[in-house]
């Protein structure tokens, strides 16, 4: 055996595990573990002070904006979530280094770069935290941000009604009810029924002056919800149960060597209902919602041709590598064929903290404070959340963004004393 | 063991350097940047550089303009601020504070200061609380009136390449700052004015 070939096969093997090796990142682990029990802040502590490997790096900002939004620090989220969008413009190209070494190994080894649907919720997340802190403005331009999202991944995207009317909500808040219109148009034509936001979409039109808009609208409200007599308005941005992770499907192509892709298992999950109710009575109210995994499954669906393309040229790497080395009776040959077949995984990072359901509760309210219970039901469960102490000006919108239900984290105290308190009814 | 050691050996050592010289990046390196000599543009996006050009040319703009009754007294401005219309988080605040500066520094107008009405009003309640002597006391209205409103509008428009097969991605991007001038007591606008910029980036789609 020539000293030069074995020089070679011991250098690739070395690079196949020190590829794999920084592939997953433990911190990122410990993280979302201490937030699905309970512990935000100690997940952002864990966010802050551990190292995660640099190719998870925006796995790890985006759970820290969405772990640090559920726990009320919502200028902490926004910085999390600028510092994600700032590292997606810079990793936004095509890494010949790390492709090259994901030939030979997974897509693992690759910088994750976000789902469509993922660089997308950076926006709602950072609309949901400027509203919440009052800065209209910054809300519009993320809105803006959004929009360029959508004019390059819209037919993906399109379904995601809660961020459509988020968007139309954020140019109505900063006084753009022009662009605000124009949004709550485009949703109405392209789901053509009431989603929960024709209410507003009314509201807003007569307000323009666009009164044949403004009929069109009327006729669509599937709600008694109603803000006149100089009524302020609730807006609950409702988070429930968590996004299902993705999962690796397999087609074995000869008996030692098969291609793992990424997919979102197929569970059926029924929508959320609720009902608000004040000083035990019924509160009409108006709710968008999106259901995440069918987004992120069609922006999944949507890289599937690239993610094809690639376990083709993988698979014929590894093969025409594995015939090379099976000519060759030193050892290595075995070793090698034996961790490229290990080393075939489907890269199924995701950001695992984002919840199963979106909603934007719009209920309308007279002037004062109020105390709010909404029965939420998600799945076989009820769960009874009183948002308490709820400042309502006239004309005024006030915000408000809590996370329960089945899989979600469990309410956190600070919050929960100031706005609301989750009780889960067998 | 001798055998052993040579034939793996070499491989070993050729794996550890290919390896640590993959995984050493480039030094970090950091240096000065005077911005009054410098036009530094990294991206498309707006930065310190097009904030020095528009308040240079709305400055300018304002001073040598003779409207507003400038011959006969100095104008009383109170300033509104700039909208953020574009699709990026831009304190515009900056450019209206650095175009304020600007006109003081040159005194040919007057300014009012609006976010300091409510710690100037604290002040003089406490002034007035008795823990001040009379004397001390400042007298009571004596504040000045603005003439006019100092306000405006940051808009973008910006285009992508579409989408096709090519090796940088292109990306234009064009600003307009709108600034204007509003006479309180009749609503004319009693002076406008606005800059625009224009540029491209490319942005290399393949990297190492």
């Amino acid at each position: 055996m020539h000293r030069a070939v074995k020089c070679r096969h011991a250098y690739l093997l070395c690079m196949m595990i020190l590829l794999q090796s920084c592939a997953s990142s433990g911190s990122l682990y410990d993280a979302r573990s201490q937030f699905y029990s309970g512990q935000p802040q100690a997940a952002l502590d864990t966010l802050n002070n551990e190292k995660v490997s640099s190719r998870n790096q925006l796995l790890a900002y985006l759970d820290h904006g969405l772990i640090a939004h559920t726990a009320g620090n919502y200028q902490e989220s926004i910085d999390a979530f600028k510092s994600a969008r700032e590292l997606l413009n810079r990793i936004d190209f095509i890494g010949v280094r790390e492709q090259g070494a994901s030939l030979i190994t997974n897509d693992w080894v690759i910088s994750y770069k976000g789902e469509y649907s993922e660089r997308l919720w950076i926006h709602t997340f950072q609309m949901m935290n400027f509203l919440l802190l009052n800065q209209y403005e910054s809300a519009a331009v993320e809105a803006r941000q959004a929009l360029q999202v959508y004019a390059e991944h819209g037919d993906t995207l399109k379904n995601d009604w809660y961020t459509r009317a988020l968007m139309a909500m954020s140019f109505e808040q900063a006084g753009k009810t022009d662009s605000a219109h124009i949004e709550y148009k485009k949703l109405i034509n392209d789901s053509g029924r009431d989603t929960g936001i024709a209410r507003r979409a009314w509201q807003n039109a007569r307000r323009l002056g666009r009164e044949q808009d403004a009929t069109k609208f009327k006729n669509l409200i599937s709600t008694s919800a109603s803000v006149g007599d100089n009524k302020g308005e609730l807006v609950l941005f409702l988070q429930t149960g968590s996004i299902p992770r993705k999962i690796a499907g397999e087609i074995y192509v000869d008996p030692e060597l098969f291609a793992s892709f990424p997919v979102y298992p197929d569970i059926p999950r029924p929508d959320i209902q609720f009902t608000a109710v004040k000083n035990g009575e019924t509160v009409a109210a108006d709710m968008v919602t999106t259901q995440l995994v069918d987004i992120s499954r069609s922006a999944l669906a949507a890289r599937g041709k690239k993610i094809a393309l690639k376990q083709a040229l993988r698979i014929a790497a590894k093969k025409e590598l594995a015939r090379a080395l099976e000519k060759r009776a030193d050892g290595f040959g075995g070793l090698i064929t034996a961790a490229m077949l290990i080393t075939e995984q489907a890269d199924t990072r995701s950001w695992e903290t984002l919840p199963a359901h979106i909603s934007m509760v719009q209920i309308p309210l007279h002037e004062g404070t109020h105390n709010i219970t909404l029965q939420v039901l998600d799945g076989s469960r009820v769960f009874n959340v009183t948002v308490s102490n709820i400042d309502i000006g006239a004309n005024k919108v006030t915000y408000r963004s809590l996370r329960l239900g089945s899989g979600a984290p469990r309410l956190i105290s600070s919050v929960a004393s100031e706005t609301s308190k989750a009780l889960p009814t067998p | 063991m001798k055998l052993l050691s040579t034939s793996f050996t070499r491989p070993l050592k050729v794996a550890i350097i290919t390896a640590a010289a993959l995984a050493t990046g480039c030094a970090a390196t950091t240096k000065s940047i005077d911005p009054n000599e410098e036009t530094v543009h990294y991206d498309a996006n707006y930065d310190f550089s097009d904030k020095k050009e528009i308040v240079a040319k709305l400055t300018d703009s304002l001073l040598n303009t003779t409207l507003m009754g400038r011959e006969t007294a100095k104008p009383i401005i109170v300033t509104y601020g700039i909208a953020n219309e574009t699709a990026e988080h831009i304190n515009t605040g900056g450019i209206s504070d650095d175009i304020r500066l600007a006109l003081i520094q040159a005194g040919e107008y007057r300014f009012v200061n609006r976010k300091q009405r409510d710690n100037a009003l604290s002040e003089a309640d406490f002034q007035y609380a008795g823990f001040v002597p009379p004397e001390q006391r400042i007298v009571e209205g004596q504040q000045l009136g603005a003439n006019y409103i100092l306000a405006g509008t940051l808009r973008s428009i910006e285009k992508n390449q579409p989408r096709q097969w090519r090796l940088n991605k292109r990306k234009l991007v064009y600003y307009s700052l709108n600034l204007e001038m509003t006479n309180i007591q009749t609503g004319e606008v009693s002076w406008a004015d606005a800059v625009e910029i224009a540029r491209e980036s490319k942005q290399p789609i393949i990297g190492w």
